[in-house]
């Protein structure tokens, strides 16, 4: 994985709560429901949009308009996907956490003091 | 056909939405104030118009500085480079944001700055402008019109004194100025006729000082600029307290010496018995003046 294409808190955040999105309702408001119901993380859509922009380009998610309705003032939907390499790089990111965890003592019972 | 009341209940506010479409890249409008709509939309079924209104202005104050960095171009406000790259084009977006957030986040602490800055800055300047208020105009006719020159020495952070070449150099590139004059002060030891010797304070200066300063002679002449020819003779303007305090009001017969050569003196008398680096700036803005 090249130096550009780590994985921040927040992207890994947005990534999972796609994941756990269908895919025909996965887009910014519900992965921002999702980011607040499940991480306690209170962003802002154009936040949201953002993270996965940044995830677009490195490859992680793909995108496609969905269908307009007339709650959304007839305007469409961006409809994401989790695409194979954004799964990998979620697991690398994951697996890099915990060695790090164990390396510093910290699983395992290790307490201060 | 208007809209009935229920119907624009479920409107976003237009100025909040107006605002982020002028502000969001063409690419994100659809989405980004769709996902808007659509959350405001259920909120306002379930709770109302009233409450959805009041989330969809909080979430227009959390989207203004993310969605206007949207527009800028990737890399320019950190969104790949992080916090160091927020700096490039020049703006503090970073400083606005964190503005924005300790502003929602602590309304009391936004208060206090606000009131420190508003309190603070008047009560520094107050001292300052209480001494220029206070500070003797020069004893001239429309004295604002009058600036002095002085040479500072910045290495150091004292005033320098003034040279010839400094005076002349003004002289010839200051625009600025209508004229410019210089003065030095010094002492002169007067002895008169009546065998009195005591030092008094004088100035040799430039003649353009007296058009500066608007002072005419009572008698006789002030300085004129063959004056300031090397090789002329000197000329001595009294000033009227001396010509009544040391020339017993004689100005016939006068004679100065300066160490022992006699000067002609052309009785030239001014109310004021000194020169002020001076100059009149009231025909072309500021004027200057020049200390030696």
């Amino acid at each position: 994985m090249g130096r550009g294409d780590h994985l921040a808190t927040f992207e890994q955040l947005v990534l999972l709560a796609l994941l756990s999105l269908e895919e025909d309702v996965a887009y910014g408001m519900n992965i921002r429901h999702a980011l607040r119901d499940h991480a306690r993380r209170e962003a802002s859509v154009p936040t949201v949009y953002s993270a996965l922009d940044r995830l677009e380009s490195k490859g992680f998610v793909s995108s496609h308009l969905g269908q307009a309705t007339p709650e959304r003032g007839g305007r469409a939907k961006k409809l994401f996907r989790v695409e194979p390499a954004g799964v990998r790089a979620l697991q690398e990111a994951r697996e890099t956490l915990e060695a790090m965890w164990h390396v510093g003592g910290l699983v395992g019972g290790r307490s201060d003091g | 056909m208007g809209d009935s009341p229920s119907q624009r209940c479920l409107r976003p506010p237009r100025v909040a939405e107006t605002t982020l479409l002028l502000l969001l890249p063409k690419l994100d409008r659809g989405p980004i104030l769709g996902d808007l709509a659509e959350e405001f939309t259920r909120r306002a079924l379930a709770d109302g118009g009233k409450v959805a209104r009041s989330w969809h202005w909080r979430q227009f104050v959390r989207a203004i500085v993310p969605a206007a960095r949207r527009r800028l171009p990737r890399g320019a406000t950190g969104r790949d480079g992080g916090i160091l790259n927020v700096t490039k084009m020049g703006f503090p977006w970073l400083d606005v944001k964190i503005g924005l957030r300790m502003l929602v986040k602590h309304p009391g602490l936004s208060l206090v700055a606000v009131f420190a800055l508003a309190v603070g800055i008047p009560v520094g300047v107050a001292p300052t402008r209480f001494v220029n208020a206070h500070e003797a105009p020069p004893p001239v006719d429309e004295s604002d019109r009058i600036q002095v020159l002085r040479s500072i020495d910045l290495v150091n952070s004292v005033v320098r004194p003034g040279s010839l070449y400094d005076f002349i150099l003004w002289r010839e590139t200051l625009t600025s100025f209508e004229s410019l004059g210089a003065s030095m002060d010094a002492v002169y030891n007067v002895i008169s006729e009546d065998g009195r010797a005591a030092p008094i304070e004088g100035a040799e200066v430039t003649a353009s000082m007296f058009d500066i300063l608007r002072v005419a002679p009572l008698r006789g002449r002030t300085l004129i600029a063959a004056d300031e020819v090397v090789g002329a003779p000197p000329v001595v303007v009294v000033g009227h307290d001396v010509w009544q305090s040391r020339l017993g009001s004689d100005l016939d017969g006068l004679l100065a010496r300066r160490g022992s050569e006699p000067q002609a003196d052309d009785s030239p008398l001014s109310s004021r018995s000194r020169a002020h680096p001076c100059a009149d700036r009231s025909r072309r803005g500021a004027r200057r003046s020049g200390d030696r």
